[in-house]
């Protein structure tokens, strides 16, 4: 995907500037047109360019409400903005009638908000897997088959870290990957400790979609790293988190099925679990906003945050084709790339000078 | 039947040979730590690029290499082991022989030249090959020399008129080729020396030294698909299946040429067990890549730099010439003159 970056001190109000434009007619003409669709009815229309406006007002109510309501606010922002979204990507609306998931306790017994359940339901007219088929397609969610929140947390790149920290010892599904250029070389690596707490970095690689097409076999030269290097005009795989690194994601198996939503999709299930979490079951969700003790919360914080900024970004992309990368003029891009060292522009000069006395000499 | 479908045929026969699994095992035990002399005899063999005869090579120069200046202790290869190596290295030159017999019966002089060991001083024991231990099946290698009378360049050197090659003694003209393969080495691949440029591209088409360097390049031309042939059949006895190099190890592919001299290409890869050790000399087969350039074929490696880090990985890049179906790496350059 073409990377478009844009300059801004503030990216939160800028994402909305720019999807703002969709609440507007002759702009959603304008998209229908450029993509070969009909020019969308009055009322389709007035049904995207509404639920946009009501997506950037939930959304901006989110920016500073208290976590008893943020995750229900951000919820109710993200499925009008997947829904306004969707109906311009799909060229008509979505046939929507239900959330297309359920929230149930845990069933091993778990008592942590980690071990909530989300139950994808209504595959034809539930709004996770009509999401789905328009901003993940490919991915088949199968009914009935549980979710925990703690698979949902564990996929996504943004919250790695403290997902880690506080889960130590759960299964995490995203994979940081460093770009590393070395002459005319570029590859990619991944640091093994990516992969705790898998004892074998083999398994969970395996369990990469695509991995097989997109990269080699992957090398593991003994160090701190698993190199991936990419196959010649093979598709990239993966996707970017906020700071623009690159995230491979390992599946998950449902149903003997390997499943991989995209980040959008995976934000979309845990803001349904927590704002469904915080509507309905008040007991449990004051206690934990109150008085968390283990440091959940701090994961759950974190997560919102994440979505606050992230979701609009991700529907921005999807709409534009491009992944839209904001970045503030003061610090400049932020680079993942390994800088070229003293020594690697010493061996370049030097082979430069080589082919030059050879050319010279023969 | 292309030279190179041949080839491949032959080499299939190699493997099945009763004998290979012999000289397979006595090449392996060479080259190991645990095998005699530390497995340095086929370390230093492996070197030589000249196949079977670095064996025999390296036991007549033993005791020399043994008073150089680094440690080595090469014990002699056993008469046995002498008898096995000298019989199939003889099954290979006189079919090489045999290729080239139509030329050399035009062209006496040019024998040596042609004769793809001919920069190694001849061994002082001649070898035969065995009739009980034969490597190379009879009707593959005549279907092989069948082949090799359509090489291209073969004709072009029948078909020169007597006039243009009338001098010239058989020293010299080995001499004259060596230098002028080393003129194209020393450039590296994909470059073309400045003295074929300017022949080819500056000088007049009736320049008297385009027909004698027409000759060169396709004398040239035979004689590098005798070694690649001679190299196939080495490979063959060491394994089952050319090294392959495809989208599953390919990291990149750059500086690819097609100029007068021929085909080139520079192809770094991730190593694994079968491409670990691809040196210059070898062939390994390029298989397409889809979505990428459309490059195949068997190709020369000419050089080899690799790189290995733990935290990096292991690559290796090699400079490669790609072979025509005559198994030449130089097919147009005795057509551009």
């Amino acid at each position: 995907m073409k990377v478009r970056t844009i300059q801004t001190e503030e990216p939160r109000l800028e994402q909305w500037r720019l999807l703002s434009r969709y609440s507007y007619e002759p702009n959603i003409a304008r998209f229908f047109g450029s993509r070969g669709a009909t020019a969308p009815t009055p009322s389709l229309t007035e049904y995207i360019a509404g639920s946009i406006r009501q997506a950037e007002a939930y959304f901006v109510a989110a920016t500073d409400a208290p976590l008893d309501i943020q995750p229900l606010l951000l919820y109710y922002g993200a499925a009008n903005l997947l829904a306004g979204a969707g109906a311009m990507l799909a060229a008509g609306k979505l046939p929507i009638k239900n959330h297309g998931m359920t929230l149930q306790q845990s069933s091993s017994g778990g008592g942590r908000i980690a071990d909530l359940e989300i139950l994808p339901v209504s595959p034809t007219a539930g709004a996770l897997q009509l999401f789905t088929n328009v901003f993940s397609p490919g991915t088949v969610f199968l009914s009935g088959v549980p979710w925990t929140l703690e698979e949902v947390l564990g996929s996504i790149p943004d919250l790695k870290e403290h997902f880690v920290e506080c889960f130590p010892q759960a299964r995490t599904y995203a994979l940081a990957v460093e770009l590393v250029r070395r002459e005319e070389l570029t590859f990619e690596r991944i640091a093994l400790d990516q992969f705790a707490p898998a004892p074998d970095p083999r398994e969970p690689l395996e369990r990469v979609p695509g991995i097989s097409r997109a990269y080699i076999r992957p090398d593991f030269p003994g160090g701190r790293y698993v190199i991936l290097r990419r196959k010649l005009g093979a598709a990239e795989i993966g996707s970017h988190s906020l700071s623009g690194g690159k995230w491979l994601h390992m599946a998950h198996e449902k149903g003997g099925k390997l499943v991989e939503p995209g980040q959008l999709v995976l934000m979309l299930m845990g803001l349904y679990a927590l704002g469904h979490l915080s509507r309905y079951f008040p007991e449990q969700w004051n206690p934990f906003v109150r008085t968390d003790q283990t440091g959940e919360r701090m994961v759950v914080e974190r997560f919102l945050q994440i979505t606050l900024r992230y979701v609009p970004n991700l529907v921005l992309n999807a709409l534009s084709g491009e992944r839209i990368q904001f970045v503030y003029p003061v610090s400049g891009e932020p680079s993942v790339e390994a800088p070229a060292g003293y020594e690697e522009l010493k061996k370049l000069i030097r082979r430069e000078c080589e082919a030059v006395l050879r050319e010279k000499t023969v | 039947m292309t030279i190179t479908k041949a080839a491949y045929r032959l080499c299939k026969s190699v493997v099945r040979a009763e004998v290979r699994r012999e000289l397979q095992e006595r090449i392996h035990n060479l080259s190991i730590a645990s095998g005699p002399g530390g497995g340095q005899f086929g370390s230093l063999a492996s070197k030589q690029g000249v196949q079977l005869l670095s064996f025999l090579v390296i036991d007549q120069e033993r005791a020399r290499i043994s008073a150089g200046p680094l440690p080595l202790a090469l014990p002699p290869l056993s008469e046995s082991d002498r008898k096995l190596f000298g019989s199939a290295h003889a099954e290979m030159t006189r079919l090489d022989d045999q290729c080239v017999q139509p030329v050399v019966s035009r062209w006496p002089v040019v024998r040596t030249a042609l004769f793809p060991y001919s920069h190694f001083p001849p061994l002082a024991e001649t070898h035969r090959p065995d009739a009980s231990k034969l490597l190379l099946s009879e009707p593959e290698a005549a279907n092989l020399v069948e082949a090799f009378a359509q090489h291209s360049d073969m004709r072009m050197i029948l078909t020169t008129p007597d006039h243009v090659f009338a001098q010239g003694d058989e020293n010299g003209i080995h001499q004259a080729l060596l230098e002028f393969l080393g003129r194209i080495q020393q450039g590296g691949v994909g470059h073309v020396p400045s003295a074929i440029e300017q022949l080819v591209f500056h000088a007049s088409s009736s320049h008297p030294q385009r027909a004698v360097m027409r000759f060169f390049s396709a004398l040239l031309s035979v004689r590098e698909s005798l070694h690649n042939l001679n190299q196939m059949i080495y490979q063959a006895i060491l394994a089952d299946k050319p090294p392959i190099l495809d989208e599953d190890c390919i990291i990149s592919i750059s500086d690819t040429h097609n100029n007068v001299v021929g085909s080139s290409a520079v192809i770094a890869f991730q190593p694994d067990a079968y491409t670990h050790f691809l040196g210059p000399g070898d062939l390994a087969l390029v298989k397409v890549i889809p979505n990428h350039l459309p490059l195949k074929g068997l190709v020369r490696v000419e050089g080899l730099r690799f790189e290995y880090s733990r935290d990096l990985g292991s690559t290796h890049t090699i400079s490669t010439r790609f072979l025509n179906d005559d198994l030449s790496p130089f097919g147009p350059l005795s057509k551009a003159f």
